[in-house]
């Protein structure tokens, strides 16, 4: 009976669709910037990562995080969505010296669970890249120092 | 027998009734109104943002969009919206042929603001329309 049914999904903004949950009262869609950001938080939910992204550096993220806003958000996730999956890419800064195999298979786990719990979907793929490390200054400036000073 | 539109009811109305209802949902941090916060409902000099109602072919056609809590689970948060508003609509009378299409846009992340939810109720903030 719900064949005959030539009705465009309302208001769909373009960029905007994708998981689109159909009942006969109605559908549910979730917008593909949500995936990315749930992506986005749960790898900083992870113990050892510092930040995403790793591109742009320090003071060039935060100008580009202030002209961008909210989207700067899921800088560094890149996610592609079907109607019933999900494939999710990362780039992350991880704190020196944490091991970086478990960390980012510890990302690897954190996004499939939350993508998955939240949205319905399945993950078939995270491929996280560790595109830099983050230093605690004090450690390196002792070294320095010891080696000169006496 | 149930003759349908048996009283023409304003859109704004049901428009207003969604936006309550959804807003009280559990998960559901705000209404979003889209880009320049175009996509909303006008009537009787208010305006309800983030829902929008269109009728043909004798079907109501009402689309929420909102932004939820990170941690909560979407699809279900799209069933408890629609079935929630569907009710209310059934419990006001309005007894037309409705659709509620739910668009989840956007999440707010822990600590973001918007985390609370409104205590203030429904925002039908009587948006006083130019002319």
């Amino acid at each position: 009976m719900t064949d005959t049914t030539p009705t465009p999904p309302a208001t769909r903004q373009p960029g905007d669709s994708i998981t689109s949950l159909e009942s006969d009262r109605g559908i549910t869609s979730i917008a593909e910037s949500v995936v990315a950001k749930i992506a986005a938080i749960a790898t900083r939910e992870v113990d050892g990562v510092d930040s995403l992204g790793g591109k742009l550096s320090g003071a060039l993220a935060g100008v580009v995080g202030r002209i961008r806003g909210e989207e700067h958000a899921t800088a560094g996730v890149g996610v592609e969505v079907g109607t019933k999956q999900a494939a999710v890419d990362i780039s992350v800064k991880i704190k020196y010296p944490a091991p970086i195999p478990q960390v980012a298979e510890g990302v690897r786990q954190n996004v499939i669970d939350r993508i998955e719990s939240m949205t319905g979907l399945q993950v078939v793929e995270v491929n996280v890249a560790v595109a830099d490390l983050a230093f605690d200054g004090p450690g390196e400036d002792d070294t320095a120092n010891t080696g000169r000073v006496e | 027998m149930a003759s349908e539109a048996a009283v023409p009811v304003a859109p704004v109305v049901i428009a207003e009734i969604a936006a309550r209802v959804a807003q009280q949902t559990d998960g559901v941090v705000e209404l979003d109104g889209g880009p320049l916060g175009a996509l909303a409902t006008y009537g009787g000099g208010r305006r309800i943002r983030g829902v929008t109602v269109t009728r043909h072919q004798g079907r109501t056609e009402v689309a929420v969009r909102v932004t939820a809590t990170y941690g909560t689970s979407l699809p279900a948060l799209g069933a408890t919206v629609r079935g929630a508003v569907l009710d209310e609509l059934a419990a006001a009378g309005i007894t037309e042929d409705v659709r509620i299409d739910v668009a989840i846009v956007a999440i707010a992340g822990p600590g973001e603001p918007g985390e609370p939810a409104p205590s203030s109720g429904p925002s039908p903030a009587p948006a006083i329309l130019p002319g």
